[in-house]
């Protein structure tokens, strides 16, 4: 029950940290934005290479949210561990 | 920012956060059993957990989203807690003493916690992967893309709002490599041991995986933002 409450609480704090401006990490300045081989590429102005990449990126956190969501359903099974 | 996307946001951090903080009873009570009744109960425990683990081997490692690296540990993972099911399966059928089928079903749970560790660690790595490897990646190109566009071709569509935006995205960009940098990595290194310590072992990843992922989805919507005011 302990741990419920807890994570109860710990579901609200973090919601709470996701509004904007209220960040519990410290953010890096933009200067510092890990180069990746896709941002390496040269800067496309076409607005459509920009709508690619960010349809690629849901696609990834698409993944991640189901991965996130399958690693929840095997911790919930009540099953002892 | 479009403020559709915290509702999503929401979901995602309820949904990470969990993993780990639900309560473990202690080995399930067989202590009171019968040798049949021990290796009844063990053919069940040990038949689900392998259909668990080749399941999750199946999901996990058909991704795209783990690196070399952290496939390889997956994969090491579940496969040795896949043959410890086995073995264990066939050792309790082969037991012909109570208290030794006992112990061994005991082992069923504290000596391999496929569902409280090895499942939850492959599928957040793999979160975590998914972010890293892929998405922030691209993201960062679609913000070098729109600064540029910005700076130069579509300057005169510049707005103040727009460098907020902009700026933002790159702070939430930069937030979210800081906050899932070692997540896969620590959430692959939790033992059976570790959690059994600490119950929580495995939420403080669950926590900033989805703090990453919540950055992430503020610089996908501040990209839309600026992309629809430009267009």
């Amino acid at each position: 029950m302990r741990r419920v409450l807890l994570g109860v609480l710990a579901s609200a704090l973090l919601l709470t940290g996701c509004e904007r401006g209220v960040h519990v990490a410290t953010p890096a300045p933009a200067s510092e934005v890990v180069p990746s081989p896709a941002a390496s590429r040269s800067p496309q102005v076409n607005l459509s290479s920009v709508q690619s990449d960010l349809n690629a990126a849901q696609s990834g956190q698409s993944r991640a949210d189901s991965a996130a969501s399958a690693a929840q359903s095997a911790a919930s099974v009540d099953d002892n561990g | 920012m479009g403020r559709h996307r915290k509702a999503g946001v929401a979901v995602v951090a309820a949904v990470v956060v969990g993993v780990g903080a639900v309560p473990v009873a202690s080995a399930a009570p067989a202590a009171d059993r019968g040798l049949a009744a021990i290796q009844a109960a063990a053919a069940a425990a040990t038949t689900r957990r392998e259909g668990s683990l080749q399941a999750a081997l199946s999901q996990v490692t058909a991704g795209h989203c783990l690196s070399a690296a952290h496939r390889a540990k997956v994969q090491g993972i579940l496969d040795a807690d896949l043959g410890a099911m086995r073995g264990l399966s066939a050792k309790i059928a082969g037991d012909t003493d109570r208290a030794t089928a006992h112990a061994d079903f005991r082992s069923i749970f504290d000596g391999y916690r496929i569902y409280a560790v090895a499942l939850p660690q492959a599928f957040l790595a793999s979160a975590a992967d998914c972010l890293t490897v892929d998405t922030l990646p691209h993201l960062s190109a679609a913000h070098a893309a729109l600064a540029a566009a910005l700076g130069g071709p579509l300057a005169a569509k510049d707005t103040p709002a727009l460098d907020s935006e902009l700026a933002d995205m790159a702070t939430r960009i930069s937030a979210a490599d800081a906050a899932l940098t070692g997540a896969a990595d620590g959430s692959l290194g939790v033992t059976p041991a570790a959690y059994d310590a600490n119950h929580g072992a495995l939420t403080s990843y669950g926590a900033t995986i989805a703090l990453g992922d919540s950055d992430a989805k503020y610089a996908a919507a501040d990209a839309e933002t600026i992309v629809a005011a430009l267009k």
